[in-house]
């Protein structure tokens, strides 16, 4: 008998966590909501027969938002055996909203009290068995996070359709006389239209006037008429109106059903352990000092303390003394010629150690932020910047991507489906990707510690370098017409605090490590023996063969190129030829770098720490890498847009890598004043006009004053 | 032949090189032709962006 479970809740519920722990998978979860926007299905674990579908989470099943159509969707037309309704005790008047009405569907429900544990760490109870009779259901304690009681709701789900238990429970008596004589009339005449089992469902959302029920039902309108007036009977008693009622009504029958079954210990002061510290985390004053500290910490602690010592060690030691210097004496003793040793030694062993080093740095970083998320500060985050976001032009939604994006921009960008306002959408898919990605820490890591003597600054610098783009591109771009929008509103809820267990960490952890070993083996592998050729391949004195790497096809073409990043301070064929490689994958400029580095070290390619500053400043601002590139093409769905995209990106990026050199030089003493100085004052001009010129709707509405005034 | 036997590993270490750029390549244009990794999740970390599901690959969000 093939059974599939279905897994409804409230947003940030921990249904995808119950998911994974049902079917051993290794879905994405995030505490913040609206984490699943699509249903994704999985075996149960131990039972072949058994499929368990999480659905995103929803506050009713009316259709207004996407994830609730989804949702609806699935329960009306899929039709599980059974749903697992997963409620998080610490918010169940307003999940229970959900449960009333899942139970209508006329399918089996199994309750499932998630966070269990902190309702009893607060010192909470709630009667399990009363609030199961009162709903009609059974209800069973779980902890999703720690995975207890998890199997055992699956197997009681598993007996109810079995057993068909559900079927002779009572439905609940949630609407009161008037509104249950007009459902008995709609019940009878839809009864012939729908499924025995839907009828209840059916019938309340026709008197809801629920348009997309009342169209798929194809009533005609004399019933219609005639189911109208019983409906507005039941309205001009009640003196409100029929959607209202019923929302009403179920509160009403909710606020009793927790009043029979649910115990709160008082708190003290009126608040909770959350609610305490957000007090001082979302404050209007500390809130971003308090997020720039916490994250100056974390880019601290993984790429310059902890991150450095493993660093230095698969650097210097595992591949500069062990495993280069041997690979190199073994192959010489195989008798490898010169040019052979140097494409396996320097080309291929060189290329992939210098991305490979950095593995640890990322490993702590992405360790370190999944803790952030994982706990709840990141939804805090999203809440606070949201104040800021808005004076910006874009919505605290759009910080949701920028935070993805510190990961990998690919998804980030695909993150941005959240926003529905089309032009806000398009302002975050060009910047988002300006925040430093885990492919991008290796080059961060690379001239803070190798080029700039291990400057601390460096990493946290970088990242809030990256913030400080997105701020200005977005006051520069949302005073153009094609940004122009309005404010739109961004209602998010904020989870509880919680400690993150290993397991999950892990899982997020691996996931990016692992992405990034692949990427070792494939795109940048195929860099390394690409750019070893172009640099040790070209034309010489006996026609086309092995040439020094000065005369090689890289030199050529590099050298070509490169006198346009002269006025950026790396005017030379490597740094363009890593800058060029980084376009396929960002890691591609440290794997490239070190296959130039040859005996003068990387520190050659720049004069100067403003030159190598300015390089930074560029690789990390400019367009992303391929990947990224084709999903912001597809995400645009417009090659004009897409070609701005990229334009916008690579000029802003040249614009302040220019400012970087030139300002950077002068100051430091290392550049003279010049032609170089002067065209960098007239782009910090530019950039000043663009950003303080006033906003096309600001000085409409200040005209609209001036008129209302006189 | 002697030029072989001379060049035996250079010969070996030159084809290795070239039959891991192959498989590189492949590997790439094989996830790319699945779908998987296409969204910068490589299957674990699906940040459920719907990508898989606008390329038609079915149960790749579950990989």
């Amino acid at each position: 008998m093939n059974i599939k479970i279905a897994l409804a809740g409230n947003p940030n519920s921990g249904k995808t966590t119950l998911f994974n722990s049902l079917t051993g998978s290794a879905q994405y979860v995030g505490n913040w909501p609206g984490v699943t926007v699509e249903k994704k299905d999985g075996r149960l674990k131990g039972h072949r027969d058994v499929t368990v579908q999480d659905l995103p989470g929803i506050y009713s099943l009316s259709p207004y938002t996407q994830e609730e159509v989804v949702a609806r969707g699935y329960l009306v037309n899929d039709r599980p055996d059974v749903i697992l309704n997963i409620v998080d005790s610490t918010n169940i008047e307003r999940n229970l909203y959900l449960t009333t009405q899942l139970i209508e569907l006329g399918i089996p429900v199994v309750i499932c009290l998630n966070m269990m544990d902190i309702i009893k760490k607060n010192g909470d109870r709630i009667d399990i068995e009363a609030l199961g009779k009162k709903l009609g259901c059974l209800v069973l304690e779980i902890s999703a996070l720690k995975g207890d009681g998890c199997m055992a709701a699956a197997e009681a789900a598993i007996d109810t359709v079995k057993k068909n238990t559900n079927g002779n429970l009572e439905m609940p008596h949630v609407f009161n006389g008037s509104v249950e004589h007009a459902l008995a009339h709609i019940e009878e005449s839809i009864a012939d239209k729908v499924e025995p089992g839907l009828i209840r469902w059916y019938a309340i959302k026709v008197f809801e006037r629920d348009q997309k029920v009342i169209e798929s039902l194809k009533l005609d309108q004399p019933l219609m008429d005639h189911l109208n007036e019983h409906i507005r009977d039941c309205e001009k008693e009640m003196d409100d109106e029929a959607e209202s009622i019923i929302t009403d009504q179920r509160y009403k029958y909710i606020t009793k059903v927790v009043e029979q079954a649910v115990r709160k210990k008082p708190l003290k002061d009126g608040l909770s352990l959350s609610d305490r510290i957000d007090r001082l985390v979302t404050s209007k004053y500390l809130a971003l000092p308090i997020f720039a500290g916490i994250m100056f910490l974390v880019y601290y602690i993984s790429v310059t303390s902890l991150g450095t010592i493993t660093t230095d060690f698969i650097n210097d030691i595992l591949f500069g003394k062990w495993i280069q210097p041997g690979a190199a004496s073994l192959l010489a003793a195989a008798g490898a010629s010169k040019p052979v040793i140097s494409l396996a030694v320097d080309g291929i062993l060189g290329g992939i150690a210098a991305p490979l080093s950095f593995i640890p740095q990322m490993a702590i970083l992405f360790l370190l932020l999944s803790f952030l998320e994982d706990c709840g500060y990141m939804a805090r985050v999203a809440f606070i910047m949201d104040r800021a976001f808005r004076r910006l032009g874009l919505s605290g939604k759009s910080f949701i991507p920028l935070l993805i994006s510190s990961g990998c921009g690919v998804p980030g960008i695909m993150a941005t489906r959240t926003i529905e306002n089309e032009k806000n959408r398009r302002m975050t898919m060009i910047t988002t990707t300006m925040i430093p990605c885990g492919a991008k820490l290796p080059v961060i890591a690379l001239i803070g510690g190798v080029i700039m003597g291990g400057a601390w600054w460096m990493a946290p610098a970088m990242y809030f370098m990256g913030i400080a783009a997105v701020v200005i591109s977005c006051l520069i771009l949302k005073k153009f017409k094609m940004f122009e929008m309005d404010d739109t509103p961004f209602v998010m809820e904020l989870p509880n605090y919680h400690l993150p267990l290993a397991k999950s960490l892990g899982i997020h952890v691996w996931d990016r490590v692992k992405g990034f070993l692949k990427k070792a083996g494939t795109v940048i592998f195929v860099c390394c023996a690409v750019m070893w050729m172009l640099a040790n391949f070209g034309f010489g004195a006996g026609g086309f063969g092995l040439v020094p790497t000065n005369e090689s096809l890289l030199a050529v073409i590099g050298g070509f190129i490169a006198p346009l990043f002269a006025p950026l301070g790396f005017g030379n064929y490597q740094s363009v030829a890593a800058s060029i490689s980084g376009f396929a994958a960002k890691e591609g400029i440290v794997s490239t770098m070190g296959v130039l580095a040859g005996a003068g070290g990387m520190k050659t390619f720049f004069a100067g720490s403003a030159a190598a500053m300015a390089f930074l400043v560029f690789n990390l601002l400019d367009s992303p890498c391929l990947a990224a590139v084709s999903t912001l093409a597809r995400e645009m769905n417009s090659r004009k847009w897409t070609i701005f995209a990229l334009a916008y990106q690579n000029i802003f990026a040249y614009m302040v890598a220019l400012l970087v050199y030139q300002f950077g030089g002068l100051l430091s003493g290392t550049l003279d004043f010049g032609a170089g100085t002067v065209a960098a004052i007239a782009v910090l001009v530019l950039m000043i006009y663009l950003i303080g010129r006033k906003d096309r709707k600001e000085s409409e509405i200040g005209g609209l004053g001036y008129e209302l005034d006189n | 032949m002697n030029w072989i036997i001379d060049n035996l590993t250079n010969i070996i270490v030159v084809s290795a090189v070239a039959v891991g750029v192959i498989l590189a390549i492949r590997k790439m244009h094989k996830d790319k032709k699945t779908g998987k990794g296409c969204c910068g999740c490589n299957g674990g970390s699906c940040a459920n962006c719907r990508f898989c599901e606008e390329l038609h690959i079915k149960g790749h969000q579950n990989n």
